[in-house]
């Protein structure tokens, strides 16, 4: 679409392991490999999706690319800066740049600040704005979101889940970014509010040229929204195509299937049903070879021995199977 | 005209706004309550007796008369008077200051070092929590009162060394309960927000975090007032907190003990004393409990 060439977000080879186990009388008994040697390429502008069932790490990929989380190793370039590399302070900085909106919206906002602490909050800790000129900013906010001034100062408990993610938005905003992750930031609401709080983002993409990286595992709303998905599985991603490419033709075993989930608003139409058997593997000892292979439908003897890399099998579509070579 | 509207509706008015909001929300739940308005009542009461006893007391508390001593109670000594003829009521009168001064001193100083102490070591974690909370387990390990005893002892007697004797047993309290309360607060939601918004953690810490244990911390504080009064009472009862002739509450039930069988009213009146504050106390923890839990609010 209008992506062009201009790659907003870089990532290399990411990876993040928890230790399990604990510090001086326990022994570390493993790692949970939650994020395993993950390449991104955001393009400026567009909506990213990241889908893949729970568990899968998609979380925790999200909040490494903000450095919420310190990766294990890894790269990742955010207008060409490694932000890795960045010290303590001057992330504090980049921090401007990017922000998250998070999945749980009664929580994501500090029951003990009115909506106005939140929402200014930013603008106070970067030192852009106090007093009259913070309140005109934070209204001016609110009203992007929707929200007027009587909400102003009210505590987030007054709110309902939308209205707390419309706050949560506007926080988000306060800096100017040009990036932000979504993770998953409709699933916790009616399907009604779902769609104003999408509208609201494509709006808001629209109108200020962000840039999104929006997880989730609702895959019609991913189609809605995105321009490139990603999908993931136990730590990898195994396909990454255009939207429309992938929901027409899912190549991975593990998207097809993922994708025939989808339910279709029609009655009459028979399609077979592909399913998959068995749970996601741990990801404290993840299979060897290709993650997926102990459930796949069309597993090689291959699958159990070589991991398959991420290659493009079409132009713009990506997929790490050895069924494509 | 958009500044119009600014100048209408901002400035200090607007900012105290949702202060205003909260203190009703506090009265509408005290007035609800029977049992915490009685708390706060008596408690209102025990400050202001506490602040103005030199001008209501009828006598002297250190003043000895003799001739008067063993008076039971009458209109001139509505509680009687003990073995020196002094007058108890103005000696439970007096006694409220020594007993608001043990109460705030001891609460304020377990609850600042516990809140510290517990804030750094579940903020910070790994070995700086693991030091922190192993030096907190060997206080508690030990029986508070017999700790209290024992270093109230080797400080020697007096008040000041009570106090400083039952703060030391005190703070471990806080310490667990901060420290349970920022564990729980630093994986929510909205501190991490503040994280990605570039906040500092001396920020996350105190104006998040903090802020957010604190419901718990200033209801324990609240029943706390009352025990470290009746600790305190206990040390003077046994002789090592404040010393005679003062008029401290425990020191005055110590005394009036030995006449109890025929004398009762000496030991009864600042035992009613100490009774009705701790009851206080208590039911005012019980009431912040309701008020101050965000969660509760307006529905």
């Amino acid at each position: 679409m209008k992506s062009g060439e201009d790659v907003i977000l870089r990532v290399v080879n990411l990876k993040k392991y928890f230790p399990l186990g604990g510090w001086f009388f326990k022994r570390r008994s493993g790692y949970v490999k939650a994020v395993d040697g993950v390449d991104l390429e955001i393009y400026r502008g567009e909506t990213a999706a990241l889908v893949g069932e729970s568990g899968c790490g998609k979380t925790t990929l999200g909040r490494t690319i903000l450095r919420l989380i310190e990766p294990t190793s890894g790269e990742i370039y955010f207008e060409g800066v490694n932000l890795l590399k960045l010290s303590k302070g001057e992330m504090r900085k980049m921090r401007m740049n990017m922000q998250l909106v998070q999945q749980d919206p009664q929580s994501a906002l500090d029951p003990r600040m009115t909506v106005k602490a939140s929402v200014g909050e930013p603008l106070v800790v970067h030192g852009i704005a106090r007093g009259r000129e913070l309140r005109r900013r934070v209204l001016h906010l609110l009203r992007r979101v929707g929200l007027g001034e009587e909400h102003m100062n009210r505590f987030p408990q007054e709110f309902s889940g939308g209205q707390r993610q419309r706050i949560c938005i506007a926080r988000a905003l306060a800096l100017n970014p040009k990036f932000i992750v979504l993770d998953e930031p409709t699933s916790s609401l009616d399907v009604s509010v779902q769609a104003q709080i999408l509208n609201l983002l494509k709006d808001l993409q629209r109108d200020l040229g962000l840039t999104y990286l929006f997880i989730s595992h609702n895959l019609s709303v991913v189609r809605y929204i995105s321009d490139h998905v990603y999908v993931m599985y136990l730590g990898n991603i195994v396909e990454k195509a255009e939207t429309r490419e992938i929901f027409k033709n899912p190549l991975h075993p593990y998207t097809r299937t993922l994708f025939s989930a989808v339910p279709i608003p029609d009655p009459n139409l028979k399609r077979k049903r592909l399913s998959i058997k068995g749970e996601v593997p741990s990801a404290i000892d993840p299979p060897p070879g290709c993650r997926f292979h102990p459930r796949c439908p069309e597993a090689m003897e291959v699958c159990s021995r070589v991991k398959p890399e991420l290659r493009e099998v079409e132009p713009g579509h990506q997929v790490a199977c050895h069924l494509y070579r | 005209m958009n500044s119009e509207l600014v100048n209408k509706h901002g400035g200090l008015r607007e900012d105290l706004s949702p202060f205003i909001k909260e203190f009703k929300h506090a009265l509408y739940i005290i007035k609800r309550s029977p049992l915490t308005l009685l708390g706060f009542i008596l408690f209102l009461i025990f400050i202001t007796i506490a602040i103005v006893a030199p001008i209501i007391a009828p006598y002297d508390p250190f003043e000895m008369r003799l001739s008067e001593a063993f008076q039971p109670p009458s209109w001139k000594h509505p509680f009687g008077t003990d073995e020196m003829g002094r007058d108890i009521l103005s000696r439970v009168l007096w006694g409220s200051r020594i007993s608001l001064r043990v109460g705030v001193t001891v609460v304020l100083t377990a609850l600042c070092i516990g809140t510290i102490l517990g804030g750094i070591a579940g903020y910070v974690g790994g070995v700086v929590d693991e030091v922190i909370m192993r030096i907190t387990d060997l206080v508690l390990a030990f029986p508070s009162m017999i700790l209290a005893l024992a270093l109230a002892a080797a400080l020697g007697p007096g008040l000041n060394n009570a106090m400083i004797a039952i703060s030391v047993t005190w703070w471990p309290w806080y310490a667990r309960l901060v420290r349970g309360q920022v564990l729980s607060i630093r994986e929510a939601g909205f501190v991490e927000a503040s994280r990605c918004v570039g906040a500092s953690g001396f920020r996350i810490l105190f104006r998040h975090i903090l802020p957010n244990a604190f419901g718990p911390v200033i209801v324990n504080a609240s029943m706390d007032f009352g025990w470290t009064i009746l600790t305190a009472a206990a040390l003077g009862f046994l002789g090592i907190g404040a010393q005679p002739p003062q008029p401290e509450w425990g020191l005055m039930i110590s005394v009036g003990r030995i006449y109890f069988m025929d004398k009762p009213w000496i030991a009864t009146f600042p035992g009613l004393a100490i009774f009705l504050v701790v009851l206080a106390s208590n039911l005012i923890g019980d009431g912040l409990g309701e008020i101050l839990n965000p969660r509760l609010r307006r529905r």
